[in-house]
């Protein structure tokens, strides 16, 4: 047994070890949508006919309620892409809307403008408010639902410049310019 | 023969993509500025008030609140100079707060704090409130056109840049 396994060229492994390097821990789920996906405005507009439905939807996370034993998340909506990802980058919405998730999500990191998608089934809608203005939210009884990692926005990389980092690097004019050659020095 | 009239072709091709290209590179709302009063500002526009009522402004600024009213949204805007883009630009000095009341539900999550609009529209009426306990009379103005600029991220990554360096050795 064991030299057979001794005899597996390394060369067999790589493919594994290099798509198990791709593997992804969005859920199944979450990045395929379920046929027919109803169109958040479609159902605030008439929530009957869409009970029970199987949703996904997703979004930047507006409000996080923390109840006895589950979490209501105020969300709005954002156009996904195809892998069920919310898009960010735009001010695109069909608006918000309600997703009661079972049990206890911390809004220290369910909250501050977060995007995750959810899917679930179609419950009803909801009269709320925002401000003084009399809001309807469709409401998704969330199964499974994925919190999508921060945005990084940093500065862009430099430019490739290798002389920059190389200490070996060897500059014959060095000398030249050098701190004692300097006019201005005394 | 052929050859000549593919490369007359070509070149017909790349002066086409050139005003395709500029049209990329020009943003903005691009509202029409005729009957516009240029004159007045947000600062200016409450003591002219009764007798310029209805006047076309063009304004903009960053939004400093968004209150969501039964059938009304009613928008607070710190005003800034326009650029040639009708862009605020929030470098200049402000020229004071304004309020736009649009019609029906704008979401507050949108047009949320520091995002910056520009508005075509009616100088309707002066509207009193209070900056912290002092008050403050805000013109407003009902939007005909309404542009959200586009979001700034921290960075700037995208575009193209052109840097010139200096150097200095001692």
């Amino acid at each position: 047994m064991r030299e057979r396994l001794n005899n597996i060229p390394i060369t067999w492994l790589l493919p594994a070890l290099l798509l198990a390097g791709c593997a992804s821990p969005v859920p199944r789920a979450i990045s395929e949508a379920p046929p027919d996906n109803p169109a958040l405005d479609a159902v605030r507009s008439d929530a009957a006919a869409y009970e029970s439905r199987q949703v996904r939807w997703g979004g930047e996370i507006l409000e996080t309620d923390n109840r006895e034993s589950s979490t209501r998340l105020t969300v709005l909506a954002r156009p996904l892409s195809k892998g069920g990802k919310p898009e960010y980058d735009t001010d695109d919405s069909a608006g918000r809307f309600i997703a009661i998730v079972p049990g206890f999500l911390d809004p220290q990191v369910y909250g501050d403008k977060r995007t995750i998608t959810v899917t679930g089934t179609l419950l009803r809608n909801e009269a709320g408010k925002v401000g003084e203005f009399a809001y309807t939210y469709p409401v998704v009884q969330v199964q499974d639902y994925y919190l999508w990692p921060k945005e990084v926005v940093g500065p862009p990389p430099p430019l490739w410049y290798p002389w920059y980092y190389d200490p070996w690097y060897y500059d014959p004019w060095y000398f030249d310019r050098g701190y004692y050659h300097s006019p201005y020095y005394r | 023969m052929l050859r000549e009239r593919l490369t007359a072709l070509r070149g017909s091709r790349l002066l086409l993509a050139l005003p395709l290209l500029l049209a990329a590179c020009a943003t903005g709302p691009r509202f029409d500025a005729a009957g516009v009063n240029r004159a007045l500002t947000p600062k200016n526009a409450v003591a002219k008030l009764p007798a310029a009522e209805g006047t076309q402004v063009l304004w903009g600024g960053v939004i400093l609140n968004t209150t969501n009213l039964k059938d009304s949204t009613d928008v607070e805007v710190l005003g800034y100079p326009l650029d040639t883009d009708q862009e605020p630009q929030r470098d200049q000095q402000p020229l004071g707060r304004f309020i736009f009341a649009a019609k029906g539900y704008l979401e507050p999550a949108t047009y949320a704090k520091d995002r910056k609009v520009t508005v075509v529209g009616r100088l309707t009426r002066s509207q009193a409130g209070k900056v912290g306990e002092s008050d403050y009379v805000y013109p407003v103005v009902t939007p005909g056109q309404l542009y959200l600029w586009p979001q700034e991220s921290d960075y700037n990554t995208g575009g193209v840049h052109f840097g010139i360096g200096v150097g200095v050795g001692f």
